[in-house]
């Protein structure tokens, strides 16, 4: 774990001395209360990207002295995950300022005009995340869709790694568990993480692949802690259970999801940390059959 | 010669319709919502009719059977897999089944199938298993090979697999009584187990009695163990407690409000923290592995009582409690109800910081700037 966090640091400092943009500077731009704001002509879920520009070609030299500087410290980031052992830990995500928050996307089904649900995200009183909003099942009137009513917060996509400002992805193959942290209303959400089974960014043949699993909470003002292991994240595509199975490849993490679903009317879910957790005790791969008894 | 059906005439549903002979779907169910509204009779007169007047070769009853899917819910039917039956029981059998092998690969019955899928879909909204009688209805409807089939397979897979993942299990006919509710949900909140419930209603406590007439009477489910009450007893007298609420509390798809007792947690510095847990680990971090040994002795610097599991970061929680309506003077009633086994509550200052469920909510609403990227 000590090596662990000296190359993380040592990695976001490189960054800030490039004077890259970081992942929390990034998103800002907002108030306190981070908002789904979906813009009024319904552009769906990618409106943070900017199309390529003359300035980008102003942050090739930073790129280049980032990469330079990655390759040299290369033995040291390779270390970041070689020496795990039970119980060893890290958080993925710790909630516990208002610039954490900042990074998070909300997107609901009002984004591309599907429905009428609305998600906020913001500090609590006691400086925790704070996911709330109002779920509505309303179907717009359009002829087309059948059944609305969804409210989403996805993690940002790991910037570190590579340079020139390339996306990379999470590594999690030194865990096996996911551990949270909240304190619910009573309802099930759901957690999914966007794995990639090979393509890369950029490929759109397993864009909409997902492992989900339901977090359940019983209400009430005590903290809960929920200890889901991987192997039970089933694959589903477009919402859709899948009848042939695959485990999890927990090098190719691009997301993780938190979303409310099914029913109507307001919810809040308060989240302190999401974490990952190593338990030798458990050695399933995956929860589901992988046989296949067709001809 | 006609078949018996069409011998019988369809009973008057609609005058002003009576000539043309037929009705379509949705007249057949506005009629029938005027004659007996929206109840399980109604619908299944819905359905005799439409098979008499649809006579030998059932005209429509695919539109007629998309209607009546979508119906279900508006007739609180759709947690009943009875009516799916009876509706699904409008597919004329063997009339669909692929003469040859061929044909089954290529999606026999397109529109029938779908309206046979949706039937279906229907049912895993609602969270309900398909059993063997549904399986034996496709089979002589659609075949064993059909989509309608697979779609059958795949429900009673997956769903049995995760019909019992849930650790706190929600009644899946959430009982209509408002207490038996309450009391569920208070049940499913309280992580202590020695928990006893409370209920106090108009027939106990004259106070809840409603004042006018016409009106509901009032009640109180209040939760609370014999450890919390022991924190109520050592409460110091000079440090105020709080009655917190509402909130929202979900009991399957049955919503509900709740208020809390708490105090303040206890302070930093006292007897209760040793040290800080963050500065804990940060010291733990700031020594090398290098430099670290087994013969390193560790410093006891305070004996820390443990921690009861109602001292919660931000707060104690002394009970928890649902009731009928949301006013201060229940909640007052709540108060002097709990200081008969609380006689210390007496002696402490009680500050109610109440406000609407929907309070964040509606701040967060009104800050927002429509339109625009965020």
């Amino acid at each position: 774990m000590q090596l662990l966090k000296t190359s993380r640091n040592i990695l976001q400092k490189i960054t800030k001395r490039s004077s890259l943009p970081s992942v929390t500077q990034v998103a800002n731009a907002g108030g306190n209360i981070i908002i789904h704001n979906p813009s009024a002509r319904g552009e769906g879920y990618h409106r943070d990207k900017e199309p390529f520009s003359r300035k980008d070609l102003e942050k090739i030299p930073v790129y280049l002295e980032e990469k330079s500087e990655l390759y040299r410290r290369r033995f040291l980031y390779q270390d970041d995950y070689t020496f795990p052992f039970h119980r060893s830990y890290d958080y993925f995500w710790k909630f516990n300022s208002a610039e954490k928050l900042k990074a998070w996307i909300l997107t609901t089904d009002m984004d591309n005009k599907e429905g009428f649900s609305k998600a906020y995200l913001s500090l609590s009183k006691s400086g925790k995340a704070l996911f709330y909003g109002n779920l509505s099942t309303k179907v717009p009137e359009d002829g087309r869709v059948k059944k609305a009513g969804y409210c989403n917060m996805r993690s940002p996509i790991n910037k570190y790694g590579y340079g020139y400002g390339k996306e990379n992805y999470y590594n999690w193959t030194a865990f096996n568990h996911i551990v949270m942290r909240f304190r619910g209303d009573g309802r099930a959400y759901y957690l999914s993480i966007a794995s990639d089974n090979g393509p890369g960014f950029g490929s759109d043949l397993f864009s909409s692949d997902l492992y989900s699993y339901p977090l359940f909470t019983r209400g009430g003002p005590y903290w809960q802690i929920a200890k889901i292991p991987f192997s039970k994240f089933y694959l589903n595509t477009y919402g859709r259970i899948q009848d042939r199975q695959e485990p999890l490849r927990k090098d190719f993490v691009k997301t993780f999801n938190i979303g409310a679903v099914v029913d109507d009317g307001p919810f809040h879910l308060e989240i302190d940390y999401i974490a990952l957790l190593r338990d030798d005790n458990h050695d399933e791969v995956t929860a589901y059959e992988m046989y296949d008894l067709r001809m | 010669m006609p078949p018996d059906v069409l011998k019988k005439k369809p009973p008057k549903l609609a005058s002003t319709l009576e000539d043309r002979g037929y009705l379509l779907s949705d007249e057949i169910f506005s009629a029938v919502e005027n004659m007996k509204g929206k109840t399980e009779d109604g619908f299944t007169l819905a359905i005799e009719h439409y098979k008499r007047q649809s006579g030998k070769y059932r005209r429509g009853h695919i539109e007629f059977i998309d209607t009546a899917t979508k119906k279900l819910k508006d007739y609180n039917l759709h947690q009943d897999i009875k009516m799916y039956k009876r509706v699904f029981s409008l597919f004329p059998e063997k009339e669909y089944i692929p003469p040859t092998r061929m044909m089954e690969e290529f999606y026999h019955m397109p529109r029938h199938q779908d309206a046979a899928i949706q039937i279906l879909q229907e049912m895993e909204d609602n969270g309900l298993i398909p059993d063997s009688e549904i399986r034996d209805m496709i089979k002589d409807r659609f075949s064993e090979n059909s989509e309608v089939m697979y779609k059958f397979q795949r429900m009673v897979y997956w769903m049995s697999k995760f019909a019992n993942a849930n650790p706190w299990p929600v009644p899946y006919h959430p009982p209509d009584d408002r207490i038996e509710l309450a009391k569920a949900a208070l049940r499913r909140m309280s992580f202590d187990i020695n928990t006893k419930i409370d209920v106090w209603t108009a027939e106990n406590v004259e106070d809840l009695k409603a004042e006018d007439e016409g009106e509901e009477d009032d009640f109180i489910v209040s939760a609370q163990s014999p450890e919390q009450q022991d924190l109520i007893a050592t409460h110091p007298t000079d440090k105020p407690v709080y009655v917190e609420g509402r909130h929202y509390v979900y009991l399957g798809s049955a919503r509900m409000t709740y208020h809390v007792l708490r105090t303040d947690p206890p302070q930093e510095g006292s007897e209760f923290y040793g040290i800080a847990p963050d500065e804990k680990e940060e010291e733990f971090w700031s020594d090398d592995f290098d430099s670290w040994n087994f013969f390193a002795a560790e410093e006891q610097t305070a004996i820390v009582p443990e921690k009861s599991i109602h001292e919660q970061e931000d707060g104690t929680i002394l009970s928890m409690c649902i009731t009928g309506s949301p006013s201060q003077n229940t909640l007052v009633t709540w108060l002097r109800c709990l200081q008969d086994t609380n006689p210390n509550l007496e002696n402490v200052a009680v500050v109610f910081k109440l406000q609407e469920p929907d309070a964040i909510l509606n701040y967060a609403e009104n800050h927002v700037k429509e339109g625009g990227p965020s």
